[in-house]
């Protein structure tokens, strides 16, 4: 074969190889640049959501906050403080009342007035933390306080655990929290007259489902619903224990809510 | 004419060496492990176009040179691309690579291209490893996002040099014995190959100028 139609044919090729590589190579190179730019303004963004949300919980942390102790000052104020300033009215007239039956029936209003005024300490500090709860765990707790709601409201409340779990304490008073909030809700908005709570163990998570037959929500109303306040608190609470949450309900069809816990973080299941 | 312009990239590109070798030794103390190997594989480089010269000049067989500085070149950059993984035989890792290619090379030299030749083997299965160490670090940076600014990073600027030069005359190291019947386009083909070398130094020169804070 002729040397230089050799070279001919050959010098071609490599060239356009030679150039073929080199596109591809910069092709790498802005691809990569480009790239990596995308993944950090991404990842800029998720931390200013992460950021946003964090910023918005604490706010309504501390709004629930305020709120509470607003209640328990109005509790204080309206009812034990009440009682008491009428108690020590009724004490003075002890000096100046002669000691008749009028004596005996103001002492006997007198210890009626004190036992009321320990009754609402005691529904007072109950509300603020049941001593149930703390002795014997959220499960204890929420059988009572489902007792005592279906007592006092007249509701349907079925409350039903398939094993005694056992919680951390921190566990025990956020579960108890977010049970609490969603039995007030349904209290106050449901219209409802039967509540199910169920603590089931599925293969590597436990599920706590909350459902009542009330007048149930729009999706409007569901995405009003998770700004309000209570509604961050539960799902603060349940951030907090590591678990998530689901919210479902129709128009009619009342709400069901299920908070799933890994089972990784439950002291103890048998 | 191929033959002025092809001569004047090759004395460019033995002064286009001084420029990295001038910045990495004004920067000596601040520099980083990666960064001397860069500056040593720099001189060296120096050495061997001074080397290259020197025998042929009195004419001997200047290609045993080019194996040597090959060996080299690679073990220097395979040292500076492995240093960035996170594994924990990386070192291991290198030292196989680097006996695998000096092996390879010997093998090159004593029965593939020979001592006579341009060692065409041992320089394309060189480029097409460095091409994939120098890729390693691309998709080591965009999974662990650890490095914000590239331009600061001189191991960006390294792989980029060493991912456009090798892949560019990857072609060029593969077929160049092929053309050596004509010098005409033996001069084109190491004109362009020259460019790609002060492409190269360049870079760098870049990756020597930063400072790395720690």
């Amino acid at each position: 074969m002729d040397q230089s139609s050799g070279v001919d044919t050959t010098l071609p090729l490599i060239l356009l190889g030679v150039i073929g590589m080199l596109l591809l190579a910069l092709a790498i190179i802005v691809f990569f640049i480009v790239y990596q730019r995308r993944l950090f303004a991404q990842q800029d963004q998720i931390r200013g959501m992460e950021a946003a949300y964090q910023k918005d919980l604490l706010e309504s942390t501390i709004a629930a906050q305020e709120v509470e102790r607003k209640r328990v000052a109005t509790d204080l104020h309206d009812g034990v403080g009440s009682i008491l300033s009428a108690i020590r009215l009724y004490v003075a007239q002890f000096a100046t009342t002669e000691r008749s039956d009028d004596f005996q029936e103001l002492i006997t209003e007198t210890k009626d007035m004190v036992d009321t005024a320990i009754e609402q300490t005691r529904g007072i500090a109950h509300n603020l933390l049941p001593t149930t709860l703390d002795r014997f765990g959220v499960l204890r707790a929420l059988h009572d306080l489902c007792q005592r709601i279906q007592k006092l409201n007249g509701l349907d409340v079925h409350f039903h655990t398939d094993q005694p779990y056992t919680f951390t304490k921190q566990q025990d008073l956020a579960i108890y929290r977010i049970i609490q909030e969603l039995l007030n809700n349904t209290l106050k908005h449901a219209q409802a007259s039967t509540i199910t709570l169920h603590f089931e163990q599925h293969p590597t998570a436990l599920h706590i489902r909350y459902s009542d037959n009330g007048q149930g929500m729009n999706p409007t109303e569901i995405q009003a619903l998770s700004t309000g306040l209570g509604f961050k608190s539960i799902e603060t609470r349940v951030n907090l224990i590591n678990g998530t949450l689901e919210v479902t309900s129709e128009k009619g069809q009342g709400i069901q809510v299920t908070i799933t816990l890994p089972s990784r973080e439950i002291l103890d299941i048998t | 004419m191929e033959q002025k312009i092809a001569e004047f990239i090759t004395d460019l590109v033995l002064y286009s060496g001084i420029l990295p070798a001038l910045v990495g030794l004004f920067n000596t103390r601040q520099l980083r492990n990666n960064q001397k190997a860069i500056l040593l594989l720099v001189l060296l480089s120096i050495a061997t176009e001074v080397a290259v010269y020197w025998i042929a000049y009195n004419s001997g067989l200047h290609n045993i040179v080019f194996y040597l500085f090959t060996i080299a070149e690679f073990t220097l950059l395979a040292y500076v691309f492995t240093q960035n993984w996170e594994r924990n035989d990386k070192t291991k890792v290198a030292w196989i690579a680097i006996i695998f290619f000096t092996l390879f090379v010997l093998l090159d030299m004593l029965y593939l291209s020979g001592i006579e030749q341009f060692n065409s083997y041992s320089t394309s299965v060189e480029a097409l490893l460095l091409i994939g160490f120098a890729l390693s670090f691309f998709y080591i940076t965009l999974r662990e996002l650890k490095i914000k600014y590239l331009e600061r990073e001189p191991l960006f600027w390294i792989s980029t040099g060493v991912l456009l030069y090798f892949a560019s005359s990857l072609f060029i190291f593969l077929f160049t014995n092929t053309v050596n019947a004509s010098m005409e386009a033996l001069f084109i083909i190491w004109g362009i190959h020259g460019i790609f070398r002060i492409l190269l130094n360049i870079f760098y020169s870049i990756a020597l100028w930063i400072r790395v804070p720690g």
